[in-house]
């Protein structure tokens, strides 16, 4: 479906986009995970055919986006990262206006439209203004929105980033759905549980470079431990701890709040620690998570925290 | 770029445009208000002065015409700028962008949007000002002064050049400026000069014969050219994602 090679995209001096390689199959759930800046939008940009590469090869749907942009975006779904509605007009007349632009027939539009906003469940908000709207219906929306021309690919660019807990349910819900109807889908993200939740197979970036590729299972068994200790010292004590059980488990990571320990057991390296005498002021156990899994390979967290 | 991109694009500006209260009153009362008070002016004039010569009368009623050329100049950037910088702040270019559309019809859809409107609100005012003018000045000049030669050039020729001149001068503006306050203000500008020639009609200094009416949109043309250039070149899917951001 989509294949680059060497992808590079530079603005003036800056790199953004470093010679990335990757593939995505057909039907397939991609997942690109990296903090802010990695690059994700633009690389999202690039395979949306909107941005032009600066090298590199890059095949959408077995055409090269230079030459073929208004072929391969007719079969491409676009959610980009900032929720762009026409604020002005109802839920409806925005995806009837849009899927307009795709040169659709008006008769097959006005049942799609309806279908649409069953499948984003807005049907009550028909004509509503988008306005008014929450944030979760306006992400679902664009997600219906980006589905008007049926794309073959759908690109998802942080589809959750400022939604609550339970919006951000309710639309990975819909998003499984289009995985059961067969549509490829490459998400951006850097949220780890939502990578988990919706990537069957990811790529980790960061600084424009891929750290890693696999499935969220495989990133974790092949980058971190099974389990992972999070103990708590105080923000003082927490290096010269750090120092004296350096050689407690596989490695540690003295993050500014806590000490991670990886280690395939964490209760026996939680057993070692105590019995040297420290007493942390808390201590966790719990199994390694993509997070960790950036953590290793960057020395830096996914979210600034 | 296609008739039926085009037309969508144009559509959802207009339809977007038609929702905001300040546009429809701007489209609306800017007109209308010109074209009962200036017939009104001419009423005034020749009850006061019963000896008036009706060359002064015929001069009030030509350069009263062109007082419209303000609303011609002025109305397409209170839609331009919600379509262009609004949109460029809200980011709904973006997804548009995502759509097989070309920018060239995305360009042309919005200046159809912010012409079309304008020049239907200012040729159905312009009438009604010929029609009330013709009756107010009927006792003095015994014959209907509106239309003449000249009207058609204004309304037909300068008046769609102008229009379009102020499009492409929104269209700059809107690369460079982030807001929508700010651009109509610079857009106001394009004012000063038409504000100019009026004045000086008036004045008259200058006559606003056909001759001089043909040059004006010949001069207005050629900016249109120089001036579309440079807007497409602004308006390229690469430059709106890069730096309209
Ligand atoms: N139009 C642009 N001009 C210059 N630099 C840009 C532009 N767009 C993005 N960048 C830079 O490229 C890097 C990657 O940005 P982006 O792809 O948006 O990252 P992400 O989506 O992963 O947060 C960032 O450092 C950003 O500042
Ligand atoms: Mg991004």
């Amino acid at each position: 479906m989509i294949r680059a090679q060497g992808l590079t995209k530079r603005y003036g001096d800056f790199t953004a986009v470093d010679s990335i390689d990757f593939a995505v199959r057909r039907g397939e759930s991609f997942g690109l995970l990296g903090p802010n800046g990695a690059g994700k939008s633009t690389t999202m940009r690039m395979i949306a055919a909107t941005t032009r590469r600066s090298s590199g090869e890059l095949e959408i749907l077995g055409k090269d986006p230079n030459r073929s942009g208004p072929e391969i975006r007719a079969h491409l779904g676009v959610v980009p990262q900032e929720g762009n509605l026409d604020t002005e007009l109802t839920c409806a007349e925005n995806l009837y206006i849009y899927g307009r632009y795709f040169g659709l027939a008006r008769g097959y539009l006005k049942l799609k439209v309806e279908e649409l906003l069953a499948f984003a469940q807005l049907e009550e908000k028909r004509d509503v203004k988008v306005d008014e709207l929450s944030g979760g219906m306006k992400r679902r929306l664009t997600i219906a929105r980006a589905l008007v021309n049926e794309p073959e690919v759908l690109l998802l660019d942080e589809p959750t980033t400022g939604l609550d807990p339970q919006a951000r349910h309710i639309l990975w819900d819909r998003l499984f759905r289009l995985r059961e109807q067969g549509v490829t889908l490459v998400t951006t993200t850097h949220f780890m549980d939502e990578a988990e939740q919706l990537c069957e197979r990811l790529m980790v970036m960061d600084r424009g470079r891929i750290m890693a590729e696999g499935s969220p299972q495989q990133l974790i068994r092949e980058h971190s431990t099974r389990e992972v200790l999070e103990l708590r010292f105080g923000s003082q004590r927490n290096a010269e701890v750090a120092a004296a059980i350096a050689d407690v488990g596989s490695y540690q990571e003295a993050l500014p709040d806590r000490i991670l320990v990886y280690a395939e057991d964490g209760e026996q390296a939680l057993r070692e620690i105590l019995s040297r005498g420290f007493d942390p002021l808390t201590s966790l156990v719990r199994r390694s998570s993509l997070e960790d899994v950036f953590l290793r390979l960057t020395g830096r967290t996914l979210v600034d925290e | 770029m296609r008739i039926d991109d085009v037309a969508a694009i144009a559509g959802k500006d207009l339809r977007a445009a038609w929702t905001r209260k300040g546009i429809r009153y701007g489209l609306g009362i800017f007109p209308l208000l010109s074209a009962f008070s200036l017939p009104f002016v001419v009423r005034l004039v020749i009850h006061q002065r019963p000896d008036v010569a009706p060359a002064v009368v015929e001069d009030l009623l030509r350069s009263f015409l062109f007082f419209f050329m303000i609303a011609v100049s002025s109305l397409p950037t209170a839609i331009a700028s919600y379509a262009l910088i609004g949109e460029k702040v809200e980011r709904s270019l973006e997804p548009l962008l995502a759509t097989p559309i070309s920018v060239g019809s995305v360009l042309l859809g919005k200046m159809i949007a912010a012409v079309l409107p304008t020049l239907i609100a200012v040729w159905v005012a312009s009438s009604v000002f010929m029609l009330l003018a013709n009756r107010e000045a009927a006792s003095l000049l015994h014959q209907s002064y509106f239309p003449r030669a000249e009207t058609w050039i204004l309304l037909l020729a300068l008046m769609p050049a102008a229009a379009l001149l102020t499009v492409n001068i929104d269209i700059l503006i809107s690369a460079r400026v982030a807001d929508v306050r700010s651009a109509q203000q610079i857009a106001g500008l394009v004012v000063l000069p038409v504000s100019g020639i009026y004045v000086a009609a008036q004045l008259g200094s200058v006559q606003l014969d056909s001759a001089v009416l043909w040059i004006m949109t010949a001069a207005v043309l050629a900016l249109d050219a120089i001036t579309l250039w440079a807007a497409t070149r602004v308006f390229d899917r690469e430059e709106i994602l890069i730096r309209w951001g």
